[in-house]
């Protein structure tokens, strides 16, 4: 039997590609190596986890998508009964041109709309809603918040916030959590206006303010601004590499 | 003009499992337009809102997509019972926490006697705890690796894709880049003192 590299075995279990030979001596060396074998266990999970996460995301961002367009619960009845006029095209060269340009005008609009979205999706991973790190007074249970987040409320969390900003108005992590939600809920001017103020400030979260103010043009369609704003992104941010990512991506 | 015609169970399933955006999107699609009426109902019948049913239907089909990507899954009823019993499922659990947090009387205790016996949920249902617990892990690397891991483990993309993607020099750069953020992730399971020793 060839003898395998242990760590070659284990990335091939992991992606479900081991042969019957790899297998067996993958087995093996399970069997006589605990520390490894604990490694592949953590492996698996790292595996399960990425999987779950990624099918999670999904899921909000078809939610979302669904929210912002009103999806109906059924298809509608009233669908049925429309009457539709089919006009021969070709007989008539203005209508075939008209339909051509709406065509191309629709597909550059839905192209847009897609590739933002999109874009937006894949950078819009927001830090964990630390209850503990904000609710320093007694008086507020934030775990509503908390979890209206997790699940993606966006409205829910913002309004549960309120009363807690109202009495702690300098709180930056919970100000950003507030500019994070309005942005999720396509509120752009009342986002910016909070991430701005804490890109400005000298708190541990100016980086994310310039962060999520690049991310709402993103999320606008507005790609010239957002290359702006990442451009402005200086190499000690925390999130210089996924500024770089993006911009990449947007020229 | 012609009326888009609903998607079998067996069209679903197989959506749900090409791993492709597209065929996948229609699957869950399909899963909203058919059940979201059903679900709804239920909820508000139950003391729910349409907030409440918004959240228990997408809850639901995260769980059931979790399902039926699972090798050893068969459906053994047809999807309406099955995903109609998940969505019953996790309302109920709703209640019950609620019910734990304001002690107040559930109206649903008799309803969780209605789902079908013969409908094994609990073996199927996702492990909610486990996944936020590795997801806490995940957050904690950053997004480049996240999306490589992603693009390696779970779209089964080659380095030689993955490295044009994400902007590596080359297969062998992804690669070991790939090799790092696994063990820093796996690094960071080990750690925790809730991994099984």
């Amino acid at each position: 039997m060839p003898n395998f590299d242990k760590e070659y075995l284990h990335e091939q279990f992991l992606r479900g590609q081991l042969t019957t030979e790899e297998q067996s001596a993958f087995d093996k060396v399970l069997a006589s190596d605990p520390a490894f074998a604990r490694e592949v266990k953590a492996g698996e999970l790292a595996v399960e986890g990425l999987k779950s996460f990624h099918l999670h995301q999904r899921i909000q961002e078809l939610r979302k998508k669904g929210q912002a367009q009103q999806l109906p619960d059924q298809e509608s009845p009233k669908e049925e009964n429309k009457k539709v006029r089919l006009i021969s095209i070709f007989r008539k060269p203005l209508a075939l041109a008209a339909s051509f340009a709406l065509v191309v005008v629709a597909s550059y609009f839905i192209y847009l709309s897609i590739s933002s979205q999109s874009l937006y999706g894949r950078y819009n991973q927001h830090p964990s809603f630390s209850v503990t790190e904000m609710s320093s007074s007694q008086v507020y249970d934030l775990s509503r918040a908390e979890a209206a987040f997790k699940q993606g409320n966006y409205d829910i969390t913002l309004s549960e916030l309120s009363s807690y900003l109202s009495e702690n108005p300098t709180d930056t992590l919970a100000l950003l959590f507030q500019g994070i939600c309005q942005l999720e809920l396509d509120d752009y001017t009342q986002a910016r206006e909070i991430f701005s103020q804490i890109k400005s400030g000298t708190s541990d979260f100016q980086s994310l303010g310039e962060w999520y103010l690049a991310l709402s043009f993103v999320k606008e369609k507005d790609f010239d601004r957002a290359r702006q704003e990442l451009e402005n992104i200086s190499t000690n941010s925390e999130k210089y590499t996924q500024a770089q990512q993006l911009l990449n991506f947007l020229n | 003009m012609e009326k888009k015609t609903p998607l079998r169970d067996d069209e679903i399933l197989a959506g749900l499992c090409s791993n492709r955006k597209l065929e996948e999107d229609r699957a869950l699609m399909e899963m909203y337009h058919t059940y979201f009426g059903l679900i709804k109902n239920h909820v508000l019948e139950n003391s729910g809102s349409p907030e409440d049913a918004e959240d228990i239907f997408w809850v639901s089909l995260e769980v059931f997509w979790n399902n039926v990507k699972q090798e050893v899954f068969t459906l053994s009823s047809t999807i309406k019972t099955y995903f109609y019993s998940i969505c019953k499922y996790k309302w109920l659990e709703e209640l019950r926490r609620r019910r734990r947090k304001d002690d107040k009387n559930n109206p649903l205790e008799k309803d969780h006697q209605e789902i079908p016996a013969d409908i094994d949920i609990s073996g199927h249902m996702m492990e909610k705890e486990k996944h936020e617990w590795l997801w806490d892990k995940i957050r904690m690397l950053n997004q480049k690796c996240v999306d490589l891991l992603t693009l390696f483990y779970v779209d089964n993309e080659s380095m030689n894709q993955i490295a044009k993607a994400l902007d590596y020099s080359g297969g062998n750069a992804a690669k070991s880049a790939a090799y790092k953020c696994r063990k820093q992730l796996t690094k960071l399971i080990m750690e925790d003192p809730d991994f099984p020793s």
